[in-house]
């Protein structure tokens, strides 16, 4: 490529231009006490990030992560995929632990959802789908609310609304 | 007064000429000052900052065209200079050297800047009415005789806009600053022929852009 044939002079003066452009008077003048001020209170020179991030992480190390993510795409998503997983991997491990055995749980659970519906229908219906409108009255329940309500730690108080006062 | 060209400098004054850079080159007061800043006199780094300041900030000033930010990078610039005044060994002059981390500093800035920041312009001096191109340019013939400087500032700023980084960088520092293309070459650490190379890309786009201006 040879750049001599091509005339550019009409271009070069209209770039003079620029050379006439000068900042607001006096704006040199405090240049270098502004310099020297921002030394004195310990600056570094580094430009100051988005408010919130800086404060809660001043760490070199951290900003320089952030502005990777910021300036590559991919290794944010991958980063977000890989925050994701975890987070869904921790939500299953909470809700579905190795050994509990509780079938509402099991069913509410993501991974073993499949294996609850291969799974035989637990012979006595959960207290959880127990409905008032079924005719068909199901099995007794273990610990069903029933029970609760006789044991003398259940006892609502309002129940003695309705028995006859002494005192009248 | 013209931004390239400090008036109460004379040490400032004009591009380093080619060729003039070395340990042994530079100006024994300028050579005396960096090894004062250098102890952390910070009387003998603000004349340095004096001596520089309107170039850097006129560099970083043509790269962003906005003068908020050219004044905040600017006195980054020379904040971080300071701080790495130790590992400044004098391989070339101070200013070579503080021109450098500007322009590298601005690039950072550009390249993290999401969007196209507004123009926030510096006003033309007076003088721009009575330079003798500007005057010819203006008074030409020519479709677009009835620009106005201030139209022409800014169509000027966005067609520079539009260039990449070190193509506008190039073009500010020969074009617009009159370094030599050696110069332009040690502050963007490459070699002389991408410097050629990047000018005349750079001049091409730049004259398409303004195309309307320039028949």
């Amino acid at each position: 490529m040879n750049p001599e044939p091509e005339n550019f002079e009409r271009l070069r003066r209209l770039l003079i231009v620029k050379r006439h452009e000068q900042p607001p008077p006096g704006f040199f003048e405090g240049f270098s006490r502004r310099v020297i001020a921002r030394l004195e209170a310990g600056e570094t020179g580094e430009a100051a990030r988005a408010g919130l991030w800086r404060v809660l992480w001043p760490g070199d190390w951290l900003g320089g992560f952030w502005d990777a993510l910021e300036r590559r795409p991919a290794l944010a998503g991958a980063f977000g995929l890989s925050v994701g997983g975890l987070l869904l991997t921790g939500i299953l491990c909470s809700v579905a632990p190795a050994g509990s055995g509780n079938p509402a749980l099991t069913r509410g659970s993501l991974s073993l959802a499949a294996t609850a519906a291969a799974a035989p229908e637990p012979a006595e219906p959960s207290a959880v789908f127990v409905s008032s409108t079924n005719g068909v009255l199901p099995a007794p329940l273990q610990d069903s609310l029933f029970e609760r309500l006789g044991a003398p730690q259940a006892q609502p108080q309002f129940i003695r609304v309705n028995e006859p006062l002494v005192s009248q | 007064m013209i931004m390239t060209e400090p008036a109460s400098r004379k040490a400032a004054k004009g591009p380093p000429e080619e060729g003039a850079e070395g340990a042994g080159s530079a100006p024994a007061e300028e050579t005396e000052l960096v090894q004062r800043a250098r102890r952390g006199d910070l009387r003998a780094y603000d004349e340095l900052v004096r001596r520089y300041q309107e170039r850097i900030y006129a560099t970083v000033y043509h790269m962003t065209s906005n003068h908020e930010d050219a004044s905040d990078l600017a006195q980054e610039a020379f904040i971080k200079a300071f701080h790495a005044l130790k590992s400044f060994k004098g391989g070339s002059s101070f200013y070579t050297w503080v021109y450098r981390i500007a322009v590298n500093k601005t690039i950072n800035f550009l390249k993290q800047r999401k969007h196209k920041a507004q123009l926030s312009l510096d006003d033309l001096d007076l003088n721009a009415e009575h330079d003798p191109d500007l005057v010819a340019l203006i008074s030409e013939k020519t479709p677009r005789r009835e620009i106005s400087l201030t139209e022409l500032q800014e169509r000027l700023n966005v067609a520079m806009q539009k260039l990449s980084e070190p193509h506008r960088l190039v073009v500010t520092l020969h074009d617009v600053q009159g370094l030599s293309h050696e110069e332009i070459a040690k502050i963007m650490e490459c070699n002389i022929g991408t410097v050629r190379s990047r000018l005349f890309y750079a001049r091409q786009q730049l004259q398409a852009y303004l195309s309307d201006y320039l028949k």
